[in-house]
């Protein structure tokens, strides 16, 4: 299996990879101002460096989404048309996501999602996310 | 203390390639855009004392870099730089030609960008799904998938659509309007009809963006010569002065609260950009603005105020944008019906028009234009206020 290109953790964003591989979605709090963030040296609002990870819930809604119909790398191939998406984490930071989705069910701006870490090769975890049935879903 | 008075003009306008035809590297088609511009301007290179280079983010020094210097033969510069401002790399570069000049720091600045994506056996995506960075959280995008602009815009267009209660017909009038503009214009790629129906039948890149909706990519190079409005009235062509010039970076956090994707560096730019040419957004004539994607148009409408937020869909709706409609808005077919030279595709059409040299497109008022650059996820913007010479001076 080809893996696609992998981010590769910064300082500020290492332990957020560490939690995944640990089967868990972390959050930084800022100690200050009380804002949740990913991966920023120091808080995005306020600037301090009293930052600390914590576990987030794991439940988020669908900022934004979309299908992709190319395969631009070959780790997609054999999942063209895929949807993707932005995530808006319960805890207020937003990360970009794989959606994926049972049948009947289809992705929806504000939809309520979970996530499901993902281990793609030996030390390769990825963050995607399962849209839930949602009572406003309209169409099949 | 006042602002600086900005004393320049764009005199010369080049260009190489602009085909979706195998081409010479990036490099050739830089150093033959700026002997073009040069040309075009009634200049020998010995005129040229700045070269600001503008490139993609995915090249290198190797695919075009400061050795453009040597390349082009050029002595003794007072000023060579390499801008990179991902899309506003173009007008970013004429900014700082623009400020060098006013400021007694160079003469005539040459500044070119080019590329050359497209290579025979080579598909497009491959080009264009170019990996950045993937380091940090921003890295995850490529693990989700999303590779290349359209996917990012893509996910701006859905939630432009969504928030607003729009429909993908919106899309369609900007992907229409630029089609009939190009249809005016010999020098645009696609130059056949498109009907709603056709725009419709194209298949999805990212949904909710078919075909349509993204930039023709093309392999050229454009080049625009920057000197002081005196030099520009001696030479060949009449000067597109520059009345006005800013940036805008929003910095938006990806969280909760924010709309990144509603919201450019256009809204930070419009106000400074108006006010320093002393003018309201009621007196621009026409807007070139950077439409990579078709979603870009509809916010940079409403970002400069031709619009209220939320209303772009209307406006562009029944023909606004198309010829013959409320404002001419990229009259040369932009980046999705004319050709993708990123930055510099607004600012050609900008100076043709300003000349007066459109043709069958060219517009009956071209005395005040608006030319905007777009770069990252809405991340970076340059904006440019352009005046006729003779309504201007």
């Amino acid at each position: 299996m080809t893996l696609p290109p992998i981010a590769l953790p910064d300082e500020a964003s290492l332990p957020f990879f560490k939690g995944l591989a640990h089967g868990h979605l972390s959050v930084q709090l800022c100690g200050r101002c009380g804002t949740a963030q990913l991966g920023n040296p120091e808080c995005s609002d306020c600037g301090s460096t009293a930052l600390d990870w914590r576990p987030a819930s794991g439940r988020g809604t669908i900022h934004s989404f979309t299908r992709i119909h190319i395969a631009y790398h070959q780790a997609f191939a054999d999942l063209v048309p895929y949807w993707t998406g932005l995530i808006e984490l319960e805890e207020g930071p937003r990360l970009f996501g794989r959606l994926l989705c049972d049948a009947g069910v289809r992705p929806r701006t504000d939809g309520p999602v979970e996530v499901v870490i993902e281990q793609l090769g030996d030390e390769v975890f990825v963050p995607n996310f399962r849209c839930l049935a949602d009572h406003r879903q309209g169409e099949p | 203390m006042p602002a600086a008075a900005i004393n320049a003009s764009i005199a010369g306008l080049g260009k190489a390639g602009i085909t979706r035809e195998a081409t010479p590297p990036a490099r050739e088609l830089a150093r033959l855009a700026v002997l073009d511009a040069l040309a075009d301007a009634g200049l020998t290179r010995q005129a040229l004392d700045g070269l600001l280079i503008c490139r993609t983010s995915a090249a290198t020094d190797k695919d075009l870099g400061l050795d453009l210097q040597r390349t082009l033969g050029l002595r003794d510069l007072a000023l060579l730089e390499i801008v990179l401002c991902e899309g506003a790399s173009a007008i970013a570069a004429i900014q700082q030609a623009a400020l060098a000049v006013s400021a007694g720091l160079a003469t005539t600045v040459a500044c070119v960008f080019a590329d050359a994506p497209l290579v025979p056996g080579k598909r497009t995506s491959e080009s264009f799904g170019r990996i950045k960075s993937p380091s940090g959280i921003d890295g995850l995008r490529y693990s989700a998938g999303l590779f290349g602009g359209a996917a990012i815009y893509a996910l701006a267009a859905r939630r432009y659509l969504d928030h607003y209660g729009a429909n993908e017909e919106a899309l369609s009038s900007v992907a229409v309007a630029a089609r009939q503009w190009a249809m005016l214009n010999p020098d645009a790629i696609f130059r056949q009809p498109l009907t709603r129906d056709q725009y419709f039948a194209a298949r999805y890149i990212a949904e909710p963006l078919r075909l349509f909706d993204c930039a023709i990519p093309v392999n050229g190079g454009i080049a625009a010569i920057v000197t002081s409005r005196e030099r520009a009235a001696d030479l060949r062509q009449p000067p597109a002065h520059i009345l006005s010039m800013a940036q805008g970076h929003p910095g938006t956090p990806d969280a909760r609260g924010f709309e990144r994707e509603l919201s450019t560096g256009g809204r930070i730019a419009a106000p400074a950009l108006l006010a320093r040419a002393g003018i309201s957004v009621g007196e621009v004539d026409q807007l070139q603005l950077y439409d990579a994607f078709s979603i870009s148009t509809l916010l940079s409408l409403e970002q400069y105020g031709i619009c209220g937020p939320g209303e772009a869909m209307h406006f562009v709706a029944d023909g606004g944008i198309a010829p013959g409609g409320r404002i001419p808005v990229n009259t040369g077919g932009g980046h999705l019906s004319g050709y993708y030279l990123q930055g510099m595709t607004p600012v050609a059409e900008a100076v043709i028009q300003a000349r007066g040299a459109g043709g069958d497109r060219q517009c009956g008022k071209a005395r005040t234009i608006l030319v905007t650059n777009e770069g990252g996820r809405f991340d970076y913007h340059a904006a440019l206020l352009l005046g006729q010479a003779e309504h201007w001076s």
